[in-house]
């Protein structure tokens, strides 16, 4: 049981390095927030609960989701992935054959995967697509292929899982926000004047000012960029706090209990969280090395072992889950999984069971 | 709490729990974006709650497990694939780096587990929460918790033994 538990542990945590890139991840989530937030304000303008989501969907379809050439909705909504302004996506707009995809530059491709995602699609869509075109390899390759065809205006022979409904006037403020000079980071600040929980509502409200010619009450670029997520500086900060949690004699086992304390899931971040609190010259709520494997663990791992090696005994000797049901029924235990570790654990004492497998 | 300031402390955690439990890249990125823009649509509800780190993960949690029965599909016939490169990766490479090795066998294997199985397995090995929270977050009985977990190693002793009986068939 101990070793199955160090060799998942050690699984797991060898194949963390997978993880994807955050910035990436969170550009995409803001954009798909935007398309339920337009959503939700389209239901609500509806009369809401009239409005269900196959009306949303066939609104969607009826407006012709898909970019034309002449359209903006790949640019305005790729311009919301980066806060930054990103480059017309007319570089892209050739109108040529795609059945077979010509390699993208690094930057071609991630303006693809921009328009993929913003469109609304997602991997289940590139798999479906990889299908229809009887690609393989690399779903990003599908991806960056189906977001190049939609940058060239045309259309992609399934529908996005998460529908982006074209809003115009919402775009026209946001682009006004941003014109004006105006980065996320403004955003931010004027959520907290405004006192809105949400920056891209603020973009909003502020690009509707600047077109009616107001002014806000923070210059443009004013607010300070805040710690990028997952940047290699950010990286050294942590891995200078988890140096300073080791360092100090804290364990694994600490940071489980500094877990329960701070109400935070991963232990990780609890070791950064509480090196970090060492370095700021802190002292922790627990002393290093204080939370030992506790016994009652230890015990209740035994049991669990045990009970493990039962079941295994229980399904090696051809028995199965009817069985258990059998069994529980002459035994009157309706738990069938005890059923199956009495049924094992008598198995292994030599013991025969009362119906054969 | 705002979104942005969880975002930046919480987010790399965030995936590296959703890559481990989903097993795969691609899939962990989606399900986060698909989180993450709801959790941003609702934030000030998920704020009010006693650990918003704890309800996302709850979320992502409830994606993976809702998540299309397609992907398992198309995702089982990818192991299949990469557990033979795995195997030629063995003979190869058996004289150093066993433990990647074994590190990477194992997870191919994890990756053929029903959907719920694995999950039992990365909260009770990879997050360490006892049965009791396990069954309240995937919202069953404990039992049914250490049932799960005793099935998924069983199943991944198996896929080992069929491994490796496959193995020595190819060398003779």
């Amino acid at each position: 049981m101990n070793q199955d538990a160090d060799q998942l542990r050690e699984a797991f945590v060898a194949h963390e390095y997978l993880a994807p890139d955050a910035a990436e991840v969170l550009a995409v989530a803001h954009v798909r927030a935007r398309a339920y937030r337009r959503r939700r304000r389209a239901a609500q303008g509806a009369g809401g609960a009239v409005l269900g989501a196959g009306l949303v969907a066939s609104s969607v379809a009826a407006a012709g989701w898909l970019p034309n050439n002449n359209g903006r909705h790949g640019g305005s909504t790729i311009s919301m992935a980066a806060p930054a302004p990103l480059p017309s996506p007319t570089a892209l707009t050739t109108p040529t054959p795609v059945a077979s995809p010509s390699p993208l530059t690094s930057a071609q491709q991630d303006q693809a995967l921009s328009a993929y995602f913003a469109a609304g699609y997602n991997y289940n869509d590139a798999l479906a697509l990889a299908q229809l075109w009887h690609m393989t390899g690399d779903p990003s390759t599908i991806k960056a292929e189906a977001g190049r065809r939609l940058l060239a205006g045309q259309t992609l022979p399934v529908k996005p899982s998460v529908a982006s409904v074209a809003n115009a006037t919402d775009d026209a403020d946001v682009n006004a926000f941003f014109a004006a000079g105006y980065t996320y980071e403004d955003a931010v600040g004027l959520a907290g004047l405004w006192k809105i929980s949400d920056p891209y509502q603020a973009k909003i409200d502020a690009g509707t000012k600047l077109l009616a010619g107001d002014t806000l009450p923070i210059a443009p670029g004013s607010q300070p960029t805040p710690s990028t997520v997952a940047t290699s500086s950010s990286d050294s900060v942590s891995t200078a706090d988890l140096n300073a949690y080791v360092a100090a004699g804290y364990t694994y086992e600490d940071a489980l209990g500094l877990r329960g304390l701070w109400k935070i899931s991963d232990v990780y971040q609890v070791k950064v969280d509480a090196g970090a609190r060492l370095l700021a010259g802190e002292t922790l709520p627990i002393a290093p090395g204080s939370q030992p494997t506790p016994a009652a663990e230890a015990s209740a791992n035994a049991v669990a072992s045990a009970n493990d090696n039962a079941v295994n005994a229980y399904f090696s000797a051809g028995y199965t889950y009817d069985d258990a049901v059998t069994l529980s029924k002459l035994w009157k235990i309706s738990d069938t999984y005890q059923v199956k570790i009495d049924a094992g654990q008598k198995l292994l004492a030599g013991q025969t069971l009362p119906i054969k497998p | 709490m705002t979104f942005e300031q969880f975002t930046s402390t919480r987010l790399p955690g965030l995936l590296r729990y959703a890559v481990v439990l989903t097993g795969n890249r691609e899939l962990a990125q989606d399900v986060v974006q698909e989180v993450l823009a709801r959790a941003q649509v609702k934030w000030r509800q998920i704020d009010r709650a006693d650990s918003p780190d704890a309800y996302v993960r709850r979320m992502v949690m409830n994606e993976y497990l809702s998540w299309r029965r397609s992907w398992a599909v198309r995702n089982v016939r990818a192991v299949g694939e990469r557990l033979d490169a795995i195997g030629d990766a063995r003979a190869t490479q058996r004289d150093h780096a066993q433990s990647v090795v074994d590190a990477d066998d194992l997870w191919a294997r994890l990756a053929t587990l029903p959907r719920k199985q694995r999950a039992v397995l990365v909260l009770r090995y990879y997050e360490q929460l006892d049965d009791v929270a396990i069954a309240d977050l995937l919202d069953c009985a404990p039992a049914t918790v250490r049932s799960n977990a005793s099935k998924a190693l069983k199943n991944l002793r198996l896929t080992s033994e069929q491994q490796t009986r496959v193995q020595e068939k190819e060398l003779t």
